[in-house]
């Protein structure tokens, strides 16, 4: 079993929900993301065409944060999800450095509405969902999402509960969450009829998420 | 490790893990919702899975940071009572805290002299905005018991969509209108973003549009900017603001005089172009009935529209009926159009007349007229192509002739209402629930054949027989002040507020200046256009009251009086919007989803929602038992639910009835508490509704033949001047101010664009949409062409000055875009605020509406939209270039 994700690049409108449902659900404070939109321009006028890469963790087979990590905090499950172990974290950044998709950031609590306090979904998030402030964070698949959904027999990508949020978020159904692992899983299927690529293959780290191009 | 939310459910101390059911307020869509609430904190917003009210279970990043808002620290938590004398558009209100009493001792005396006096000097603005939406189907009946008032544009109004709902409303019976997704085959935009991050219905649309992209939709996008609509086109064709209809008509030219592609049979029986014109550019009318008449070739004999004995409809030649030379109007409709070629379209809009046959040409063979598509054991036509304009093609002063030319171009191929086409959104047509046969809602026909919306949440006629003409003739002196009894087709006016106010008051009669405005969620001062004007106007009211979340420039500069609203999580339970069919209801030939709302959370502080201060008010004003009559015929409450005289209900008790009335007893309040909403299958009968009522739409457009030379007297003799020749029955473009000022001097032309991130000028202030905002290169900078910038010495970043040629200005970075018009500059969104009490929202963006001018002369003469562009030019700070 090899989790991953195909994002429909035609599908998307750029409409963030998936960057936004994430920082909310993960308590996320200004400037840390595990989902971003990049956004610009490709082409020349008028032939041009706006350029949005929706970007997360690609969890990839061959992850350089992991092999970077010094103090193993780092590591690949065996479902392909990479996680940060914050307590092994001692926040040395060079997951950081090592990632070439720009996708660790390091944890530092802020306020939403600076010099105004922490409101209380704020203060909710510190308690019930505390970060190590100054250890490295990033995607995690909503890997606690895929277990639990597994615990109680139901089936990430199919099953809401079980299904990352940014792919429950998504109002333009651009996201599909699957198995790799499965011939017959949608995902493999769409990877394979609509040619879905990885980001900057020349990386040579063998990604888990895909883009549908064209 | 960080967990995530579902990982609370073990925890001992978690005592309280629930989801709750409820609407969006965060936009005019009001999608379903679920928001999670845990040990009484809401922690997450999601869209319901299941629900066809919103993106089954997606929910966009707007929707999603309505959280953001609910515990913004800059609400607005008391009532307050000003101490700076002085208003102004800069001003700070300096308020002080009071109590709800003094509060109502400040409002309830001053609305009681009205009421007694002259109930048109209560100005009152509402809007679509976040958080206001769900609460119109209170205010209006409110209003509407009160006494005649003053209804003012928030912003919203006269910007975005006077000439498209006027024209909508009466093509599709429907608020809005746009492909249908599930089967178009072939889509023209001009300036439209439903389906791509904004717009009406707006997580439905984007979710059925990408649908419709994966099955292989063609889709053409005219467009200043390569937005992104443009972006997820087939084609993006660039075009100057307010063309859009000289290319459209151009359009209609090529399909009906070069291709002689139409439908004949839907064109004789679903509008009026088989009607009769006379020499006086009227309806030929039966003598007997006075019914408009069509010429029968076979019994070569001309005869009422709805005469039982017809066996086929002219649309061609010259008749003689009593006694005067007549054509059908669809023959003076083609001729008419012979005058807009592609090579004029070419010359106003920068597009090639090739491209323009070239479209007209796919668009007519994609429409297949003639075939037809079985769905669910029912035969339909099938015409697979659509057409939607919205803000960008129709906010201007040549509003409402480039959005009938929208939809004329789909209904001489006969796509409206019917798999593929332009239809309704929302459907005009609800059989209502099975169990109970509500809401029923139809269009029907005005006694000219015409077609009428059919409304449910409503005070006018639901039927043919209730009929009486929604405005009456055109008369002087104005009573009103924005001047809607001489512009009797304007659905929203900018003449309360205008720079020319006080000259076309005092010459088309208006005998009294407003003596108090109340407004809930609005603020026009920033989000309307020139902003001195409209802080005039406003300052010139003697007593305002504001509902605010939190402050506006329009409160802090102006506001005596300030109440703390409710955010839409915090909203009594109620049916909300439900029943507004007509405005907000699933689109195309999906599921009817019929939502309940519900708080997450009580009011902190000392908010109120204002529906429920609404019944207060009525009670000190005595008007309790009018109102709830009035609240009964909006929800049209009957029988055993219908509130009685002496009753005193709240909200949650009147919507349990409403939901009981229309579902049945075991569907009351708790139950859509509980479930959320109730769901139900649509029939083609209903998505596709136009075989099955017989309505007309007016591709001749007789109303502005029979009031024009009436309103144009009325205003000439009175020394009022527009471009009167707009008010034509033939569609037609006429060029805006903007085209006509020489390009020597002021070389560009400055429009406003739609971003997925915000809606309105209220969104600027939640911190997750500012986040993303300024990782967006277009939405807090100021566009410009590449090579145009260029020439200009510019470079990314600069901090440019952009000033319009009725000499206001807006500064802010540049950057240099191939997605735009060489000749254009582009604004995102409604940005650029200055009022401190808004820390996030502060000075993020640019200011755009204080470019625009707010008069007649940039105003469209028919439906009132305003100029929602203007020429400028453009130089880096500390001098001009």
């Amino acid at each position: 079993m090899r989790w991953g994700m195909v994002i429909d690049k035609l599908r998307c409108v750029q409409c963030y929900s998936c960057q936004v449902s994430c920082k909310q659900a993960y308590f996320l404070p200004p400037g840390i993301f595990f989902n971003r939109v990049a956004t610009g321009e490709t082409g020349q006028y008028p032939m041009v065409r706006k350029h949005t890469f929706p970007l997360l963790c690609n969890h990839c087979t061959d992850a350089p944060c992991v092999n970077v990590c010094p103090t193993g905090a780092s590591y690949q499950r065996e479902d392909g999800i990479v996680v940060i172990d914050s307590d092994k974290c001692v926040g040395c950044k060079y997951c950081i450095m090592a990632c070439p998709y720009q996708q660790r950031t390091s944890f530092k609590y802020k306020e939403q509405y600076p010099g105004q306090g922490f409101n209380n979904y704020e203060k909710f998030g510190m308690e019930h969902h505390p970060y190590q402030e100054g250890t490295a964070v990033k995607c995690t698949f909503c890997m606690e999402r895929v277990d639990d959904g597994l615990a109680e027999g139901l089936t990430p990508g199919e099953d809401r509960t079980a299904t990352p949020v940014c792919v429950n978020a998504c109002p333009a159904k651009a996201r599909t969450f699957g198995d790799m692992d499965d011939p017959d899983s949608k995902i493999v299927r769409l990877i394979r009829e609509r040619n879905a690529e990885q980001l900057r293959p020349d990386f040579d780290t063998d990604p888990s998420v895909y883009y549908i191009i064209s | 490790m960080a967990k995530s939310p579902s990982s609370t459910k073990a925890k001992p101390e978690i005592w309280e893990d629930i989801w709750i059911h409820t609407c969006c307020g965060g936009c005019y869509g009001t999608c379903g919702v679920r928001v999670h609430r845990v040990n009484g904190v809401p922690i997450a917003i999601e869209g319901v899975e299941g629900s066809t009210l919103g993106a089954e279970g997606g929910l966009c990043a707007k929707g999603v940071s309505q959280l953001q808002v609910l515990f913004d620290p800059n609400r607005r938590n008391y009532p307050l009572r000003r101490t700076n004398p002085k208003k102004g558009m800069y001003e700070e209100g300096n308020f002080e805290r009071i109590t709800w009493e003094e509060a109502m001792d400040e409002i309830i005396p001053r609305l009681k002299k009205i009421r007694e006096e002259d109930t048109r000097k209560l100005v009152w603005m509402s809007s679509p905005s976040p958080n206001a939406v769900l609460r119109h189907n209170f205010l209006m009946p409110f209003f509407a018991t009160y006494g005649k008032t003053s209804l003012m544009g928030g912003g919203a109004a006269v910007h975005c969509g006077n000439g498209a709902h006027h024209v909508t409303g009466q093509y599709f019976g429907s608020w809005d209108a746009g492909p249908d997704w599930k089967y178009c085959n072939y889509a023209m935009f001009f300036g439209a973003s439903g389906g791509f991050g904004s717009g009406h219905a707006g997580t439905m649309n984007i979710r059925m549009a990408a649908e419709a992209r994966e099955r292989g939709m063609k889709m053409v996008v005219f467009d200043p900017m390569c937005n992104n609509t443009g972006d997820k086109a087939t084609e993006w064709i660039p075009i100057l603001p307010g063309t859009d209809g000289a290319v459209l008509v151009a359009m209609i030219n090529v399909i009906l005089n070069d291709l002689d592609i139409y439908d004949a049979p839907y064109i004789k029986t679903k509008t009026n172009g088989s009607y009769l014109i006379g020499p006086d550019q009227l309806y030929v009318r039966d003598p007997e009935t006075n019914k408009p008449m069509i010429w029968d070739p076979e019994a070569k004999a001309a005869k009422a529209f709805n005469d039982p004995t017809i066996k086929d409809y002219a649309l061609e030649g010259e008749f003689e009926v009593n006694g005067v030379k007549c054509h059908p109007s669809f023959e003076l409709i083609k001729e008419h159009v012979k005058t807009y070629t592609p090579e004029f379209a070419e010359e106003v809009s920068t597009v090639p007349a090739k491209t323009i046959r070239r479209i007209a040409k796919e668009f007519a063979e994609a429409a297949q007229v003639g075939s037809t598509i079985m769905l669910d054991g029912v035969e339909l036509p099938f015409r697979p192509v659509g057409t939607a304009i919205f803000r960008g093609g129709q906010g201007h002063t040549n509003s409402l002739h480039s959005v009938y030319a929208t939809h004329i171009i789909g209904q001489i191929l006969g796509a409206g209402d019917v798999p593929g086409s332009t239809i309704a959104l929302c459907p005009s047509r609800c059989l209502g629930d099975p169990n109970t046969g509500r809401p029923e809602v139809a269009c029907f026909a005005d006694p000219d054949g015409m077609l009428v919306p059919g409304l449910w949440s409503t005070l006018q006629a639901r039927t043919a027989e209730d009929y009486v003409p929604r405005h009456a003739a055109p008369t002087v002196p104005c009573v009103g002040t924005g001047l809607q009894e001489l512009f009797t087709q304007g659905m929203a006016s900018v003449f309360h507020s205008s720079k020319d106010r006080h000259e076309l008051w005092d010459k088309l009669g208006v005998k009294f200046n407003p003596e108090m405005m109340l407004s809930w969620g609005t603020n026009n001062i920033h989000g309307l256009g020139n902003p001195e004007s409209v802080a005039e106007a406003v300052a010139e009211i003697p007593f305002t009251v504001c509902w605010d979340l939190y402050p506006t420039e329009l409160s802090e500069g102006f506001a005596d009086i300030v109440l703390p609203g409710c955010h839409h999580l915090e909203h009594t339970a109620s049916c909300g919007d439900a029943y507004d069919l007509y405005f907000n209801a699933p689109i195309a030939y999906e599921d009817w989803t019929i939502h309940g709302t519900q708080p997450v959370i009580e009011p902190q502080f000392e908010r109120r929602f204002i529906a429920d201060v609404l019944f207060d008010i009525a009670d000190e004003l005595g008007m309790r038992d009018d109102y709830n009559e009035t609240l009964n015929m909006r929800f049209d409450i009957k029988d055993k639910y219908a509130i009685k005289k002496g009753e005193k209900l709240n909200i949650t008790e009147i919507s349990d009835r409403v939901f009981k009335c229309n579902h049945g007893d075991d569907k009351g309040m708790d139950w859509f508490k509980e479930n959320g909403f109730i769901r139900w299958p649509k029939k083609p009968e209903e998505a596709y509704w136009r075989p099955f009522l017989d309505v007309r739409v007016p591709i001749y457009l007789h109303d502005l033949a029979k009031e024009g030379p009436t309103i144009i007297e009325l205003a000439e003799s009175r020394d009022v001047h527009a471009d009167w020749q707009q008010y034509t029955p033939f569609v037609s473009w006429f060029p805006t101010p903007v085209q006509k000022v020489p390009d020597d001097e002021f070389d560009l032309i400055c429009y406003s664009y739609r971003t997925t991130l915000h809606t309105g000028g209220q969104t600027h202030q939640i911190p997750y949409l500012v986040e993303a905002s300024h990782m967006n290169p277009h939405i807090y900078n100021i566009v410009i062409n590449r090579d145009t910038g260029k020439a200009k010495g510019f470079a990314d970043g600069d901090i440019v000055t952009i000033e319009s040629n009725y000499g206001r200005t807006t500064s802010g970075p540049i950057i240099l875009s191939d997605c735009v018009h060489p000749k254009c500059i582009g604004i995102a969104s409604t940005a650029g605020h200055w009022v401190k009490g808004q820390p996030i929202a502060y000075k993020q963006g640019v200011h755009f509406n204080t470019l625009m001018e707010l008069d007649l002369e940039h105003s469209d003469p028919v439906c009132l939209s305003i100029e929602t562009s203007a020429k400028v030019k453009v130089y880096k700070n500390g001098g001009a270039a």
